[in-house]
């Protein structure tokens, strides 16, 4: 007994102890060059891009810690930045207020159309990438919005949600949906503009509160629950018995898709996401050629939903004047 | 084309046959039949046999069976001894050209006196061709420092030439192989999902273990599916003499086992079940995850001589679950199980033959559930429906002859979205069989050979393994205390998981047979080894092994589009050498190993080391039994630090979280991570030193052990990872207490 007294003593004694060691996991700082260029066209408005990429390298920081740095010495601000679209050659300079290589003035582009970057550093090296402008995605909704959005859709007839689909030829493109609910508000007898994501759907059992709202994805349809769209027109005026000041303007669905190298950054950033996982290294897509970074394209589509009087009315409000 | 494959395996079986010229040449008699424990009935495994007076012997297999042929006719004296046990001496009488059935029941020693007699022992055959092979009792297990749970794959981890990436979880690499390239048996039934809250744990209760073998390598025709290492788990088979029922409780989990016995018969049934524990904090990365896991096995024997002498049928079956359910729709949940069932057909023939028939059933499934989370959608299911024919012949002169045939019909289905955010559907079916046959020299005194083939005769993966799978055994002995040892052979692997070295802890790795576009996995051994016995109790072992590997399944980070493969092959080399001692007195049992291993990926003409290339490795294990019941066992190791990417600079990365902003180029960055050349660095060395206690009570109607147990004594700092945002040290387990308490009654 009196060893095993000994050996515990020696063995709590070992608490005392803490053996940790400084160490780096730093090794020698490439020499590698990052280039940006996210495009965004407005087709079919008017058919233009702006120019614009930022080129900087591969940096140390004082310690460890990757929280947002100021330091601008690593921006490379002496290259030769030049696109090409529809057989136009565009030379870009860079600016010292937005810290990137940008025009003065906007670029021809439409949809399909294939566009190409170079960058030529003042030590010879080139980087170069090359994209597609994202076609535009026509909207379409599972019933008939003639003359507004109404509470008179039969349920039996359309199901429980809104869906709101798109054509699209071009598979492994990500799409980003988005509905807004916006209104105003007397105050004071001023009218006060304000705006209101619409979930999916309410998770909670008061169909309150909890909303999922949509993310990034493949499919190209959407669906947001009626009685999450009833739920949030009624919740902007909760607590407030003057249900008479406020007016519902519309429903704006916004709609953005990425093209095929800007879906692919997107993802490899963004495709680890569970909460056991743990991943040591991580591999970014890139499509830069002599460098790393991503050279991609986008299109925006939107679309205002307006309310008929009648649904605006169950809530005790007025609807804003439309068209849709 | 199964005609003409079976044609030629049957030609095989008749030379090797044919081959022995003795089998009719001598005049003699024979002995064989099954050691048990006295008190529950239990199979003793790997107790040694002995003729006294003549030199001839034979250890027990892991039924317990024993044959030892070419016995002089008359009286002989026959010894039965294995550590732990009262060596017991037996008269039998053996006659000519007589098989003599003697069936032994072994006395446990008492408690008092048991102390550490509860490692192995020197096997009787001196010329045992057992290279790579580790036979570790699960009372060693049981008495090693544990830390929360009793584990059996982290005691393996103590073994020279297996490995880890950390002490977090409880997966396991041998000689530079994937941890998916192990195959683990229970009952001879393929376990796919071999652990409990995402490798932290595995699913085997070592309650519930008669015995276990531990191939590192070099394994024999019998084995294979896998390309490293075969763990070989035998369940008790219940206490075929009177009721008995075990309570254990952890600080995470608690345990029931109740045992008896039935008519002509006896059964077992096993069952753990987490319970909330803070413990699980120091191991997950999210601390409030509300795990539960629970695992169950039963096992039914079942032996009547008037239904057939000589036999023995066993029915067993194994259930584990593994499920995370938030109730909360913005997180993923996530579920994974296994089951298990099989029947055994164990038969000693008239003849110098045994025989083992099954049939099985193994399944697993895992899913993650997204529900509204930004985590992925997946879904792995896995049927395996395998009989097994294997036979084992002995001749006059002692040689062995095992062969056999093995059929698997297996299914596997794969759904998930990979991380491009592309959407994969794997359905893969098919039926395997295997073929094989080995002769073991017994005959020579200083000279044993085992010469096997394994056949491929029909394959799951569309390209298939090479037909034939060649295993040479050879053990030399120049003097009785010396042996000299090689084996090489070919190895091959149609499942696989899909698994990212990356990750460190992962939620899923799913099974998938290997992809149509994509060859089998295939590997060759060469190992040589030497063995010397000092004395009974002091034993050094040397090992040096390469292995080649071709093939292996790894994730394509390249995949840039829908159309490219998800999956590449790349190919792997290890090689390295291993030392181990082991000193056993009555009061202390000292167990020291060395290894020096090299392993290494090709992958796009750069050879890079994985996270498991561990170059040095010490263990010294030292236990103690102060008398009055008190036992204290340590365990101290030293690891070189794991390979890790090291960071090569700083750079600003674009953010696109919001998707609706017409630009991203104005002030949207975020400094990240320039990672260098894949794993050229190397973390600081690994060392923590374990200790437990245990003090065995004796009450009137019970027998309780209570341990106590302390992980990382000295709270060594051991970094388990960079955290990629904040830089910070994530460290393995820290200074770390429990307590358990064993109640058999």
């Amino acid at each position: 007994m009196k060893n095993v007294l000994l050996l515990a003593s020696v063995a709590i004694s070992f608490l005392f102890l803490s053996c940790n060691e400084d160490f780096s996991p730093k090794t020698d700082i490439a020499d590698a060059i990052v280039l940006y260029s996210v495009l965004e066209t407005d087709y079919p408005l008017y058919g233009t891009f702006y120019p614009e990429a930022t080129l900087s390298k591969v940096y140390d920081l004082n310690g460890y810690s990757t929280s947002a740095t100021d330091d601008t010495t690593h921006l490379i601000k002496d290259a030769e930045v030049t696109m090409e679209c529809r057989g136009v050659e565009i030379e870009l300079s860079y600016s010292r207020r937005t810290k990137s290589y940008q025009t003065s003035s906007v670029a021809e582009a439409y949809a399909g159309d294939a566009v190409k970057i170079q960058a030529k550093l003042a030590d010879g090296r080139v980087l170069s990438a090359s994209t597609v402008f994202p076609s535009h995605a026509d909207l379409k909704y599972s019933y008939s919005l003639a003359g507004g959005f109404t509470s008179k859709i039969s349920r039996f007839l359309w199901g429980n949600s809104f869906t709101i689909s798109w054509y699209t030829n071009n598979s492994g493109r990500l799409f980003f949906p988005q509905m807004t609910l916006y209104y105003s508000k007397l105050v004071g007898g001023q009218s006060v503009w304000a705006t209101v994501p619409i979930p999916l759907k309410y998770l909670n059992a008061d169909k309150k509160s909890g909303g999922a709202f949509p993310s990034y994805q493949f499919e190209s349809s959407v669906s947001y629950d009626y009685a999450a769209i009833d739920s949030t027109v009624s919740l902007i005026s909760q607590g407030d018995s003057a249900k008479g000041n406020y007016t519902i303007a519309y429903m704006y669905f916004q709609l953005v898709e990425f093209d095929a190298p800007l879906s692919n950054y997107y993802a490899s950033v963004h495709g680890f996401t569970d909460r056991f996982s743990v991943r040591v290294d991580e591999s970014i897509y890139t499509n830069i050629n002599g460098g790393i970074g991503i050279f991609g394209a986008k299109c925006g589509n939107g679309k205002k939903i307006y309310f008929r009087d009648e649904y605006a009315k169950l809530f005790g409000y007025s609807a804003a004047d439309g068209d849709n | 084309m199964w005609l003409i494959n079976s044609g030629r395996f049957s030609l095989i079986i008749a030379l090797l046959f044919l081959f022995n010229s003795s089998i009719f040449s001598q005049k003699s008699g024979s002995l064989r039949g099954f050691i048990t424990d006295s008190t529950n009935g239990e199979a003793v495994a790997y107790a040694n046999v002995v003729i006294k007076g003549v030199s001839k012997g034979s250890p027990t297999n892991t039924r317990g069976y024993y044959y030892i042929p070419s016995i002089p006719v008359g009286m002989q004296k026959v010894s039965v001894s294995i550590v732990g046990y009262k060596t017991r001496e037996v008269e039998v009488k053996i006659q000519n050209d007589q098989i003599v059935q003697l069936n032994v029941k072994l006395v446990p020693m008492s408690l008092e006196l048991t102390g550490l007699s509860i490692y192995g022992q020197k096997s009787v055959r001196e010329n045992e061709m057992d290279l790579g092979l580790q036979k570790i009792s699960i009372k060693e297990i049981e008495m090693r420092p544990s830390g929360i749970e009793s584990d059996i794959f982290r005691a393996l981890k103590n073994t020279p030439g297996v490995s880890s990436t950390g002490d977090v979880s409880s997966r396991y690499y041998v000689r530079g192989g994937g941890s998916d390239q192990n195959l683990i048996l229970l009952n001879g039934v393929t376990i796919y999902n071999p652990y409990h809250a995402l490798g932290i744990f595995s699913v085997i209760d070592p309650e519930m273990i008669s015995n276990m073998e531990f191939y590192k390598g070099g394994f024999a025709p019998e084995y294979g599916a896998r390309l490293s290492s075969i763990l070989n788990l035998v369940t008790k088979d219940g206490n075929s003499n009177e009721y008995h029922a075990t309570a254990n409780a952890s600080m995470l989990a608690g345990k029931l086992a109740v045992e008896g016995p039935i008519p002509d018969g006896s059964f077992i049934v096993t069952g753990r079940k987490s319970y909330y524990s803070n413990s699980l904090k120091k191991f997950l990365r999210d601390n409030e995850t509300p795990f539960e896991f629970y695992d169950a096995s039963m096992k039914v024997n079942y032996s009547n001589p008037d239904f057939l002498e000589n036999a023995k049928f066993t029915i067993h079956g194994f259930i584990s679950n593994d499920q995370v359910n938030s109730n909360n729709q913005l997180k993923e949940d996530y579920k994974v199980g296994n089951n298990l069932f099989g029947i055994n057909w164990y038969q000693v023939w008239g003849s110098p033959l045994f025989s083992t028939i099954s049939l099985s059933y193994s399944g697993y499934n895992a899913q993650v559930f997204p529900n509204l989370s930004q985590a992925k959608p997946q879904k792995n299911n896995l049927s395996d429906i395998s009989s097994n024919w294997n036979f084992t012949y002995i001749y006059k002169d002692k040689d062995e002859l095992n062969f056999g045939l093995q059929n698997t019909f297996l299914k596997t289905s794969l759904k998930l979205e990979n991380i491009f955010g592309q959407n994969s559907s794997y359905d893969m079916s098919g039926q395997e069989m295997r073929g094989y046959a080995n002769y073991k020299f017994y005959r020579f005194e200083k000279v044993g050979l085992d010469i096997g083939m394994r056949a491929n005769l029909m394959s799951i993966s569309t390209r298939g393994p090479f037909l034939l799978e060649p295993r040479v055994n050879f053990t030399y002995m120049p003097v009785p205390t010396l042996s000299l040892k090689a084996v090489i052979g070919r190895y091959s692997q149609e499942v696989a998981t899909l698994s990212n070295e990356n990750e460190l802890i992962s939620i899923f790795e799913p099974w998938v047979i290997i992809p149509s576009y994509l060859s089998p996995s295939e590997a060759t051994h060469l190992i040589v080894g030497i063995q010397k016995y000092f004395t009974d109790k002091f034993s050094v072992e040397v090992e040096a092994y390469y292995k080649y590997m071709t093939n292996l399944l790894e994730e394509n980070d390249k995949k840039t589009t829908i159309s490219s493969y998800d999956y590449v092959n790349v190919d792997g080399e290890s090689y390295g050498g291993e030392f181990m001692l082991k000193l056993q007195e009555s009061k202390f049992y000292l167990t020291t190993s060395y290894s020096l291993g090299w392993a290494y990926k090709f992958k796009d003409d750069i050879k890079y080391p994985p996270r498991y290339d561990i170059r040095h490795s010490v263990n010294l294990l030292l236990d103690y039994d102060f008398g009055e019941g008190w036992i204290v066992s340590s365990n101290w190791i030293f690891n070189t630090g794991m390979p890790f990417t090291p960071i090569a600079g700083y750079y600003d990365r674009m953010q696109i979280d919001n998707p609706w902003l017409s630009d991203y180029l104005s002030g949207l960055f975020k400094s990240v991570i320039y990672w260098g050349s894949k794993n050229v660095g190397r973390l600081p060395s690994y060392h923590r030193l374990d200790l437990s206690l245990t003090k065995k009570f004796h009450f009137k109607f019970a027998d309780c052990t209570l341990g106590a147990s302390i992980i990382n004594v000295y709270n060594r700092k051991n970094i388990y990872y960079f955290d990629k945002d904040t830089g910070e040290k994530v460290y393995m387990l820290p200074f770390l207490p429990s307590v358990s308490l064993k109640v058999e009654l």
